[in-house]
């Protein structure tokens, strides 16, 4: 799954340290969701959600979705 | 009522770190001096409770490991789970396997806590590589 955490994160010039703590999770698991080698839980997703103030669809992306469309 | 802040998980993730250090360095060090003592003591009571004092540190990572887990968040649970499983399923194979080869082949005796360090040694290596995955 893709994602702009990242991009959002940047946009508010919070460092990982910071959005950790804001969402109460570890530096690591930060990383590991910008890298997109890990996918949050549901409930995870949620707290992202509403701590950027978009909808998940906005920040969220299935892998499917992300794919061009076939010609 | 329990008023103790929760801590963050990096916060946790630390303290825990540093009590098994302290917790392993009493192991270490309640190890050798009672493997000393016991030597120069009869059986009884005084052997048995000097057998039994190096565990002592280790129900105390015990504790902290618990702790740790309730306070971690769902990436670091995971990680450390996994690990955990995996450490288990191949301490309990090699000991089953290891146990038939001694009682039946010849195999020479192992100490049963040598699963207690191959637990942890397994635990401790696939964490890691389970780290490096997420890095």
């Amino acid at each position: 799954m893709k994602n702009r955490i990242h991009v959002l994160r940047a946009e508010r010039r919070w460092t990982q340290a910071e959005l950790a703590e804001r969402l109460n999770v570890s530096r690591q698991t930060i990383n590991a969701l910008e890298t997109e080698k890990y996918d949050p839980s549901l409930q995870l997703a949620f707290s992202i959600s509403r701590l950027f103030g978009r909808p998940m669809d906005e920040i969220f992306l299935f892998e499917a979705d992300a794919a061009p469309p076939n010609p | 009522m329990n008023t103790k802040p929760r801590l963050s998980p990096d916060a946790a993730a630390r303290r825990h770190r540093t009590h098994v250090i302290v917790a392993m360095t009493l192991y270490l060090v309640t190890l050798l001096i009672c493997t000393k003592l016991l030597k120069a003591t009869p059986p009884g009571a005084l052997q048995i409770t000097l057998a039994l004092v190096p565990t002592l540190p280790v129900i105390w990572v015990m504790g902290s490991l618990y702790r740790f887990l309730m306070q971690a968040d769902e990436l670091q649970r995971r990680v450390h789970l996994e690990a955990l499983a995996v450490a288990a399923g191949i301490t309990a194979f090699f000991s089953l396997t290891y146990g038939f080869l001694e009682q039946f082949a010849g195999f020479p005796h192992i100490a049963a806590w040598w699963t207690f360090v191959l637990i942890d040694l397994v635990w401790g290596a696939y964490g890691c590589v389970l780290w490096c995955r997420y890095k």
